[in-house]
């Protein structure tokens, strides 16, 4: 039995059926990342697991209890909000002391557990301030700190660095993860930010549209998308149309050139289908045997610094791929013929 | 230039409109003894022991319809605001209509609902009077004490915090009484401000309901007497100051301690 268990969890505000049919178990202790664009569900799924919204049927289970319908005071969350919200009137030594207050410990307690959480975040010296002397990551910070003083079963960050700048974000999301990984605490994480995403999660959940598009850890989920809309969402990608031409061969044409792929689900020859190549996963030129090769025409080069994005034209379909930035290789022409070539392991066949 | 000079004459011809009669009230309340200036009028009106019951009056009846008030506001405003943002329309239409309802109509339905033959005879008693008398002043009051309180539930992110706090164990009173009230207590404050400005000087409701309060009490002083009056316009005049000056304070207190840091 899983720790946390999502069952057939749907949700409709009036018309607006926001969530559907979404279930997802995670284990105790791991860290999982509900993650798709704005208006996906993704906030809803979370906000059902705080208990802030009801949902209109499913059920939600943590350590085999029956969470569905408690009250957000009695679930024992820690949750960590996009805008801080953390109390103005009150110092962070407070903030962080309020939920043990309410659970009634004693002074000498709280006051331990407070020094502990203020060192645990690196801020043992800023008790004494207010949230509005903070800056925004030290203020998302003590906000975490406030969430797992209360030592919560289920810890739930609702993008909490989208409101952070650049620099602070990539510092702030390791700093998480370690926290997180120290203290062994179940962690769903919601963001629209893949990057993130992949490199926080143990799994992430790609939602859109209110339903789970796919589950995965992160490699999986990057190297193998399963839908058209993970491929897109996740990292930059190609998708092609590809004609099956041998499923037992797992062969298929792009603009009748032929090419080879690792795995093949069930289709006839002749049918199309969809598939995608990584940037990274194609070489300018022909590198080896066994790989496959597509003629093409060079469209436009971006540097980008450490690589070189080029872009092909194969037959009608648009192509880019990746080069790292190396002194002894000059990139190629715009408007020149050239080939590229990539491994049959990196070409998904997408399912839909 | 010519534009600035003009804007000097108006202000200058508004702020004489609104000065002379006061200071013409202070200099004629300073003229109670013949060829000198002197405060005797209000040396005999602070000495005089039915002003000080009458203002002891008014001021335990305005602290009470603050309480009264906040109580019914702050929960209202709050609810409103969070959960039923649908009804914000009704509300504030009901809040307003002690504005578009002269008090004297408002004090005669009191005594025609609540005289002594009625289902609910609060005029029988004098506390239950008074109970009336302080219902009524929490109606009249609450334009101003909603419009104070739901413009500091504006300023703070009222969901976010109330998921915060509900998320850390707190129930609705404690997320009431230590996060969202604390919040927004320079709201609160002015609210209780003006009610307590607009308490001191009411006449309508104290006079038909016959109380002894600051209102009735001025009435019949001014009836009564030449330089007292006068004395006693300015000694309400400061007050009603004083309330607003406390307001700004009120007002001020936050931005002055995110300055200092």
């Amino acid at each position: 039995m899983s720790y946390v268990e999502i069952s057939g969890l749907n949700k409709s505000f009036g018309q607006n059926h926001v969530v559907k049919d979404v279930g997802l178990t995670i284990e105790k202790g791991e860290f999982v990342s509900l993650l798709g664009p704005s208006g996906c569900g993704k906030t809803t799924v979370l906000r059902m697991l705080a208990g802030f919204d009801l949902p209109s049927s499913g059920h939600i289970k943590v350590d085999g209890m029956d969470m569905t319908k408690v009250a957000t005071a009695k679930r024992g969350v820690g949750m960590v909000f996009q805008a801080y919200a953390l109390f103005p009137n009150m110092t962070v030594a407070d903030n962080v002391a309020f939920g043990l207050k309410v659970a009634g410990k004693s002074a000498s307690e709280i006051k331990s557990r407070v020094e502990e959480m203020l060192a645990l975040i690196k801020l043992p010296h800023l008790g004494n301030r207010y949230p509005f002397q903070l800056s925004g990551g030290q203020q998302q910070r003590v906000a975490l700190a406030r969430a797992l003083a209360i030592k919560p079963r289920i810890l739930l960050l609702d993008e909490p660095l989208s409101a952070l700048d650049a620099k602070i974000r990539v510092s702030l999301r390791e700093e998480i993860r370690d926290v997180q990984r120290k203290l062994g605490i179940t962690t769903v994480f919601v963001t629209h930010d893949q990057e993130e995403a992949l490199s926080m999660s143990d799994r992430v959940v790609v939602m859109s549209e209110g339903r789970v598009e796919q589950l995965g850890t992160p490699v999986e989920i990057y190297n193998h998308p399963r839908t058209r809309f993970v491929a897109s969402f996740v990292g930059t990608l190609t998708i092609l149309k590809a004609k099956i031409v041998d499923p037992v061969a797992r062969t298929m044409t792009i603009e009748n050139q032929m090419v080879t792929a690792r795995l093949l689900p069930l289709g006839k020859a002749g049918e199309e289908i969809s598939v995608a190549l990584r940037p990274e996963a194609i070489t300018l030129g022909k590198a080896r045997t066994g790989l496959n090769v597509l003629k093409v025409n060079v469209t436009d080069i971006n540097f980008l610094g450490s690589i070189v994005r080029i872009k092909v034209r194969c037959g009608a379909q648009d192509i880019s791929l990746d080069m790292f930035n190396q002194t002894t290789h000059t990139p190629p022409k715009i408007g020149s013929d050239a080939t590229i070539s990539f491994d049959p392991n990196d070409l998904v066949v997408l399912v839909a | 230039m010519t534009k600035k000079i003009a804007s000097w004459i108006a202000f200058s011809f508004g702020a004489l409109y609104f000065l002379l009669p006061l200071i013409a009230t202070f200099e004629f309340s300073l003229r109670l003894k013949r060829g000198e200036y002197s405060f005797e009028a209000y040396r005999i009106v602070l000495a005089d022991a039915s002003f000080q019951a009458a203002f002891l009056y008014s001021l335990v009846l305005a602290l009470v319809t603050i309480i009264i008030g906040i109580l019914i506001v702050v929960p209202t405003a709050y609810w409103v605001q969070l959960r039923l943002p649908q009804l914000r329309p009704i509300v504030e239409f009901i809040t307003l209509l002690p504005l578009v309802i002269p008090a004297i109509i408002i004090v005669f339905g009191y005594i025609r609902m609540y005289n002594t033959s009625s289902f609910l005879p609060l005029t029988q008693t004098s506390f239950g009077t008074d109970t009336l008398l302080s219902l009524g002043y929490v109606a009249l009051a609450l334009p101003y004490m909603y419009r104070a309180v739901e413009t500091g539930l504006r300023t703070i992110d009222v969901a976010t915090l109330t998921e915060a706090s509900e998320s850390l164990g707190a129930g609705w009173v404690t997320t009431m009484w230590k996060v969202i009230l604390p919040n927004i207590k320079s709201a609160v404050l002015s609210g209780a401000f003006l009610t307590f400005a607009i308490v001191i000087g009411e006449f309508t409701f104290a006079s038909l309901l016959n109380r002894p309060t600051f209102g009735p009490y001025l009435q019949l002083i001014g009836a009564k007497r030449a330089y007292e009056p006068a004395a006693l316009a300015v000694i309400t005049f400061l007050i009603t100051w004083a309330c607003m000056g406390l307001i700004q304070m009120a007002g001020n207190t936050r931005r002055i301690a995110r300055d200092k840091s």
